[in-house]
């Protein structure tokens, strides 16, 4: 038998003794600290300690608080703040606690290929930054090269609808000579941006493009009829 | 304190002693020996490498060579590790801050020191760190990895977390708190944030306490609103809250009022209970719109509905859909919606030359509109609509204008005839909803279930270019329509993709059949781009008309093609974008061949920087790139998977967007009139195809100042008012145009930091944007310019009387012209010049505060009618009451 061996129950009758002693400071140590008003539950599972092999609620972050846990750890399931009526009624804070019943708050993501060679930008996936496509449309009417890029951008999927439908309707209000306040001198854009619409609007790729170009055609013909043929 | 620490030793000591001996007899007296894990943790909380018996971790991510080794790594290094530190908001390192990778599902913990460590595919160019933490706000910081040289290097990442700011409120109904409300933020602030991140988690719903207050902390500085609702309450939300970093904003009371109920069922036309019909709820006033579900029993319940009147309406997929107008929740508490059934669409398909039936095929309807829209519809419809409105107003006008509007309808006539010539000459383009074909006998179909509205029958057949018959109306009061589609055989367009490189044959790469549009020749030749560096490369406009992907050995295929003028465009991650020249079609051919061009990329270094300095690296141009990337610590940059094609490359210190913005604002005015060509920079580099292109450059550096202003209007600071900094043309080089802003506290303090050195307009707005100072400053370099402005504001009120209107339709806009004394012809040209207000006039009333003081010309513009001139004393710290009688009409 090797001495260590010898020397186990030794020591775990230490540990017995050291942990009776320090039962009375245990919850201090232990006790969860998210953070003032959240909810008192103590499940360990909040968040698992790897490095220690220790089964440790996650203490608060906050200077002062306990630090027992030095390395980093992996977290399976992370806990933010939650408030009942019950228990911190009326308050509501972001915070790191052990509740199980609250995870970490992004959704899953699987399936979504990592972005490589992408345009750029704020959505690599995207054909045309949204940067550049927005700055084409103030050029609609004018710039073919800039119609082709606009033309690439709101037939791309990849872009949110929100940013495809602003794409169209937006040609009412931008790249004008004055956009508070477009004049005769813009006419020539006016016309071109509708003859842009009735040549794009019947391939509109969804719902979404199609409603826009809709109400960008019904407000371009509105200032269209209140500018046009003044003479 | 001292008997307690001497128990926790005893215990530490103890336990510290029992694994290691444990270890030292299992291990036959070794050392620690390290664990072979994989790199990642899986969800279950085994231990990783990475956090593994160690104290230093940035200290082992920078050993690659001891790290691989050591956990027994894949030496091609598929992953790449990335490190850093969160501080708290007195700067100090932050112990039990949650950190992670928005793309994926398993975050990390900081240790004592703060630090973290997270694993990431080689593949990613980029990282979005969430960081969360106890009584901290929480952030977001993107980070490019391109810069980070390749895989098993590691990226460190410095997170500073603020302590974010508060919303505090209170939930009142009769003028006495509610308690057990739900109180849910609506977090705007958090909206440009990834779609993977449910911001609404980060703070729950709260439910109101005795006082019926709430507080929602640690907020991102940004705007919110709050919405509460309580038990037999309608829902109310708070006007948008601005909150700014460590301070509380005070929100007004919500005032809850009494909310309703309906219950009710759907049921189909043999009163059979509809499962998963949606029903809809809308109200105007107050604006109300809510969606539930029938059950499987038909039932749908909803509450916190307002009093009304309701607009109702059910539908679902094969059914007619149901409306009904003004249901007073009050009176009519149980509902039954009866669903019709749909309409349907007859037709058959032969081949247009044999005149025989096709009897494979895919069908579909696709939906073009409602039968009589009020408003938008069809291009067609909206032309008809608008020529029918002028000719009811030619009798109605003054002969000059009736001369105008007459030749305004000659020129929308000749526009309907051509939307009516391009809609049967367009291209068709399939849409995605066809499915696959199948066998129709005699070529016979049935469309059921489809709504009221206008559609267009899509045809596909294997062996036949694609057909669609529009416009084909539905209407419940009429029978179904029977129509015939003719359908002409289809081409087979088929080829190879090459590159220079790869002549055996690029497979995966995808490939789009394009159907050109020939624009007149005189336009081509008067129409060039200001941009055609930025924007796409020159060629034929047109659309696709269909996609597929290169097969082994490069080789294409498209089927049911038509004849006609197309071109084949090129699209892949690993191949410059690429366009043929238009071709004509009128066979099937396969011998085409496309030679693709390759990606480029750019390297080089920094010049003019300190080593560490945080510097990141802006690429523009290539035709459509924009792409930033981080410079290495040692200064270098580079950039993979660019476009061949011209490019300006600047570089800027630290990370912030405002550069990229700035850079968009000195190259891009507002209209294609504004473009001065020769103040666009030439282009710093030319990439070739597949070149591997060395370049360095300068860090633009711009001397920037700050600004402190205090606002006080009446003698009160202001929260949310507001100085801006407008910079002159051609005075301030480094803000790109670009005017910076600055929110006052509660203190009225609106401070503006990082400024480009130069001559601005300062303004000074109240609440609502309404101007109450200007002046021209000049912001210098390293230095803070303060200023502390005591203005003076007044408000005004009233309403808009009409006899012959309802004061529900009133709608326009009251101007005040502060110190004007003669009403110009044109406010909007009034206003570049001198100042204005703008008071939106809303069912005939009008409210505003914080407007310039004195004697001022009121302009009052309603939709329709002709504007009336007065004048008005705006006096300090009162408020104008105004009643005015409406202009009449025009």
């Amino acid at each position: 038998m090797k001495p260590a061996i010898a020397l186990m129950p030794v020591l775990v009758c230490a540990a017995v003794a050291a942990l009776w002693l320090t039962r009375e400071g245990t919850p201090e140590v232990d006790r969860v600290k998210p953070s003032q008003n959240h909810e008192t539950k103590t499940e360990s599972d909040g968040l698992r300690v790897v490095a220690s092999g220790m089964s440790e609620v996650a203490k608060s972050g906050e200077k002062g608080g306990e630090k027992s846990v030095a390395a980093p750890r992996i977290v399976d399931r992370v806990a933010l703040s939650t408030t009942t009526s019950e228990q911190a009624a009326g308050s509501s804070t972001l915070g790191v606690s052990n509740d199980v019943a609250r995870a970490w708050p992004v959704r899953s993501t699987s399936g979504t290929t990592p972005a490589t060679a992408g345009r750029g930008g704020a959505n690599p996936d995207v054909s045309v930054p949204t940067k550049i496509a927005f700055r084409a449309l103030w050029y609609l009417g004018t710039d073919p090269e800039a119609e082709k890029t606009w033309l690439r951008a709101i037939n791309d999927r990849n872009q949110p609808p929100g940013v495809r439908s602003d794409l169209i309707i937006d040609m009412v209000d931008e790249g004008y000579s004055d956009n508070d306040h477009p004049s005769e001198v813009d006419l020539p854009i006016i016309k071109s941006r509708l003859e842009l619409i009735e040549r794009y609007a019947p391939f509109a790729i969804d719902d979404v493009n199609k409603r826009a170009f809709e109400v960008a055609y019904r407000e371009l013909l509105e200032l269209y009829l209140r500018l046009g043929d003044k003479r | 304190m001292v008997v307690r620490a001497s128990r926790h030793a005893i215990l530490i000591a103890t336990i510290v002693a029992c694994a290691g001996v444990l270890v030292w007899s299992f291990s036959g007296h070794s050392s620690i020996e390290p664990v072979n894990l994989p790199v990642d943790s899986s969800t279950n909380g085994v231990a990783s490498g990475v956090g593994n018996a160690r104290t230093t971790p940035n200290a082992e991510v920078r050993d690659d060579g001891e790290r691989t080794a050591r956990e027994g790594m894949d030496p091609d290094r598929t992953v790449m590790f990335i490190a850093g530190r969160v501080f708290d908001a007195d700067k100090d390192p932050l112990a039990n801050a949650i950190v992670g990778d928005v793309r994926a599902e398993t975050p990390r913990t900081t240790d004592d020191g703060g630090r973290f460590e997270l694993v990431v595919p080689k593949e990613q160019s980029d990282v979005t760190l969430l960081v969360l933490a106890n009584g901290h706000a929480p952030s977001l910081l993107r980070h490019d990895l391109t810069a980070a040289g390749g895989a098993g290097r590691a990226e460190e990442i410095d997170v500073h977390l603020q302590r974010g700011g508060r919303i505090r409120g209170r939930v009142d109904r009769l003028g006495r708190p509610i308690a057990g409300a739900t109180v849910t933020l609506m977090p705007f602030a958090t909206s440009s944030w990834p779609a993977t991140v449910d911001a609404g988690r980060l703070w729950p719903p709260i439910v109101t306490g005795a006082d019926g207050t709430y507080v929602f902390e640690h907020l991102v500085p940004g705007p919110y609103r709050v919405e509460a609702v309580a038990a037999e309450t309608q829902r109310r939300k708070t006007s948008v809250l601005r909150v700014m970093d460590g301070e509380e904003v005070i929100a007004d009371p919500i005032v809850l009022e009494q909310g309703f109920s309906i219950r009710g069922r759907v049921i189909g036309p043999d009163d059979e209970p509809v499962l998963g019909a949606a029903v809809e709820f809308r109200c105007s006033e107050p604006r109300f719109f809510a969606t539930v579900t029938s059950l499987e029993d038909g039932s749908f319940a909803i509450d916190a509905l307002p009093p009304g009147p309701l607009g109702v309406r059910a539908f679902r997929d094969g059914f007619l859909e149901v409306q009904h107008e003004r249901i007073d929740p009050q009176v009519k508490t149980d509902l039954v919606l009866r669903l019709a059934s749909g309409l349907s669409i007859k037709g058959r398909v032969v081949d247009a030359r044999s005149g025989e039936p096709v009897e494979s095929f895919a069908v579909y309807a696709r939906a073009l509109g409602t039968i009589a829209p009020e408003k938008n519809g069809t291009l067609s419809q909206q032309l008809t609509r608008t020529m029918r409105t002028l000719r009811e107003s030619l009798a109605t006008v003054d002969p000059a204008e009736r001369e105008r509007q007459s030749r305004l309808l000659t020129e929308l006539e000749a526009r309907q005839l051509r939307v009516a010539e391009l809609s049967e000459s367009r291209p068709r383009v399939a849409p995605s909803e066809l499915g696959e074909p199948t066998t129709h006998a005699g070529g016979r179909f049935l469309l059921e279930g489809l709504q009221e509205g206008i559609y267009a029958v899509c045809v596909a057949s294997p062996e036949h270019a694609y057909a669609e018959i529009e416009p084909v109306e539905l209407q419940r009061t009429r029978p179904a329509p029977v129509v015939r589609v003719e359908v002409v055989p289809g081409l087979r367009l088929a080829g190879m993709l090459t590159t220079a490189h790869d002549p055996q044959g690029i497979e995966g790469a995808t490939i789009e059949l394009r159907r050109v549009f020939e624009p007149p020749r005189d336009e081509l030749d008067r129409r060039r781009s200001l941009y055609p560096w930025v924007f796409a490369k020159s060629g034929p406009l047109g659309v696709v008309e269909q996609r597929v992907r290169t097969q082994q050995g490069g080789r294409f295929e498209f089927l049911q093609c038509r004849p006609g003028r197309v071109a084949l465009s090129v699209r892949d991650d690993r191949l410059a974008d690429h366009e043929t020249a238009p071709f004509t079609v009128s066979a099937s051919r396969d011998d085409l061949h496309v030679i693709a061009g390759e990606r480029a990329v750019l390297t080089g270094r920094v010049i003019d920087t300190a080593h560490g300095e945080e510097i990141e690296v802006v690429v523009l141009g290539g035709h459509g790139v924009l792409r930033t990337v981080h410079a290495k610590r040692d200064g270098t940059y580079r950039v993979e998977g660019l476009q061949p094609g011209p490019y300006l490359v600047r570089a800027y210190p630290g990370r912030t967007r405002v550069h990229v913005n700035r850079l968009f604002g000195s190259l891009f005015p507002l209209h294609a009139g504004g473009v001065d060509e020769d103040a666009i920079p030439q282009r710093d580099v030319e990439l070739r195809s597949g070149e591997t292109r060395t370049f360095d450059v300068a860090v633009a550096r711009y001397g920037t100042g700050s600004l402190r202003v205090e606002i006080r209007v009446n003698g009160v600071a202001v929260r949310g008012a507001r100085a801006v900094l407008r910079p002159l043309p051609g005075e301030a080089k480094g803000s790109g145009g670009l005017a910076s802003y600055g929110y006052a506290d509660s203190a009225g303090m609106a401070p503006i930091a990082d400024v480009p050195e130069g001559k601005y307009t300062l303004h000074v707005y109240g609440m609502g944007w309404h101007e109450l100072h200007r002046e021209v400053v000049s912001i210098e370099r390293g230095r803070t310019l303060s200023r502390r402005f005591d203005l003076t504001g007044a408000g005004v009120r009233g309403s808009v009387r009409a006899p012959d209107a309802n004061s529900e339709d009133l709608r326009g806009t009251l101007w005040i012209l502060p110190g004007a004394t003669e009403g110009p012809d044109d406010v909007y040209v009034y206003r570049r010049e001198a100042r204005v207000h703008r008071v939106p006039i809303r069912k005939g009333v009008f409210e505003q505060d914080g407007l310039t003081c004195g004697p001022a010309l009121v302009i009052v513009q309603l939709d329709g009618r002709e504007r009336v001139v007065r004048t008005a004393t705006l006096r300090a710290g009162q408020t104008l009451d105004l009643e005015l009688d409406a202009p009449v009409k025009r």
